[in-house]
């Protein structure tokens, strides 16, 4: 099992790569030491979260490599978090969100790490939003937040980012179909991806007159880019744009809100995450929750009345 | 949802080698019995494959070679883990290797290889035992 070795803290301060590799290990896994964590997570931050949503196929992980590379090249520290779904038969995971990423001469600028989703829907992993907390604190400039994929819904994003940025492909109508499932409501900033393909202009035309439909009167207009992110056009426009929203962000206040929102849904998920651990655990090694659960299975009693003598049991309130 | 510690273990194609499908079959494998797996891609660097494996903080890291470099490429992979303060991941690997080839890089410290006629479960097993995880496999919740 992965440990804190004793000079974790000093090699954290003197920014040390493996120091951030092995906390969000800890930290993932939940077995970091709270005062480790304390000490970790000093004061505030001053990075900016860039969450990156949209359908498989749309081009995510070769956006964001591009991105990653702009933000190097000028010299900024970056972290990503790139997210991929974990097998429900299995519980493991591929995550292939790497072979994507360019390769980056500046290493002690970039720091990449994958994660599984670990069963966790709503596009993200639990562990996401305390992992972005430790990049943030660790002094990434940018924080790089990829979501699993299925599209429509992943909301969760909206949570732990400061600039939420969904990418369509042209045609195929998935902005039609994003209408009906909330992504227009989470949006900072709309990019379409592959516009080298017919219906580019068309699709950036739709999308922006949907968009006044929900203009609730926020200070920010959603824009909505065109990009060829395998080409690496229009890229630098549209780290200018998320740069646009982040001053944006700071100069109305809103930023210390979306802070509020991140600290909310970790602290969420965490406790989430807790939950979900008790019940495993229960389930693993509590005869009682074991026998309950058995006796679903061999279809002997009814399944809620069950879960419920379970659940009763796991609180403790069935003495 | 388990309760158990997730592994992970980085998958990596380096060099010149353009066939993937064993890395690939064997990351299946992986990923069917449980294990989480970083899938690096093809082509890459001994340099960009240890930096996988140090900021994917990864239990173990297997190399995939079908192009005959694998006395140098091990060497140079085990080389650079060690001077990144990595020497404590245990490293594999398979591909075409010869079996007077298999003997000297488990001399040279590579802790195991899984050449032409292993089955993936051989590799899986040997994840299982070397990991300390029961015989059974335990599918988790």
């Amino acid at each position: 099992m992965k440990i804190a070795w004793p000079d974790l803290v000093d090699r954290w301060h003197q920014r040390d790569r493996r120091a951030l590799a092995r906390l969000l290990t800890l930290v993932e896994n939940d077995t970091a030491q709270f005062d480790l964590l304390n000490q970790l997570h000093r004061g505030d931050y001053q990075g900016q979260v860039i969450g990156v949503t949209g359908a498989p196929g749309v081009g995510k992980s070769t956006f964001i490599s591009r991105l990653v590379h702009h933000y190097a090249e000028r010299g900024e520290r970056v972290g990503c978090l790139l997210i991929d779904p974990s097998s429900p038969f299995s519980g493991g995971a591929i995550l292939g969100d790497r072979i994507r990423m360019l390769p980056e001469e500046a290493t002690e600028r970039v720091f990449v790490r994958s994660l599984a989703s670990r069963g966790s829907s709503g596009g993200l992993a639990l562990a996401a939003a305390r992992m972005t907390l430790a990049m943030l604190h660790f002094g990434m400039d940018r924080v790089i937040v990829e979501t699993v994929g299925a599209g429509q819904t992943d909301h969760d994003i909206y949570h732990i980012a400061d600039t939420v940025c969904i990418l369509v492909a042209p045609g195929g109508g998935d902005h039609i179909q994003a209408i009906k499932a909330g992504i227009f409501e989470i949006a900072d900033v709309f990019v379409v991806n592959k516009a080298d393909l017919p219906g580019a202009e068309i699709t950036q035309a739709e999308i922006t007159e949907m968009l006044h439909t929900f203009d609730a009167g926020k200070n920010w207009t959603v824009p909505v880019l065109t990009v060829v992110s395998k080409r690496n056009e229009h890229m630098a426009h549209a780290a200018e744009t998320f740069d646009k929203h982040f001053a944006e962000l700071q100069e109305s206040c809103d930023w210390k809100g979306r802070k509020v929102r991140r600290h909310t849904y970790a602290y969420d998920t965490y406790i989430q995450f807790q939950v979900m651990r008790t019940i495993a655990r229960a389930h693993n090694h509590d005869p009682k929750v074991e026998s309950l659960r058995s006796s679903v299975t061999q279809l002997a009693v009814d399944p809620i009345v069950a879960g419920a003598e379970a659940f009763r049991h796991i609180q403790g309130k069935d003495h | 949802m388990s309760d158990q510690t997730h592994i992970r273990i980085l998958i990596a194609k380096p060099g010149l080698d353009g066939h993937d499908r064993g890395a690939k079959i064997v990351a299946r494998a992986l990923m069917d019995a449980g294990f989480e797996v970083v899938y690096t891609g093809l082509h890459k660097t001994p340099e960009q494959i240890v930096e996988s494996a140090l900021q994917e903080d990864v239990d173990y890291v297997g190399l995939s070679i079908l192009s005959g470099a694998h006395m140098t490429v091990f060497a140079k992979v085990k080389e650079l883990m060690a001077a990144q303060g990595l020497a404590d991941i245990p490293l594999f690997g398979g591909g075409i290797i010869p079996d007077d080839d298999k003997a000297k890089l488990l001399d040279m410290g590579v802790d195991a290889i899984f050449g032409p006629g292993t089955s993936t479960k051989d590799v899986v097993e040997w994840v299982r035992e070397h990991s300390g995880l029961p015989k059974e496999a335990g599918v988790p919740a």
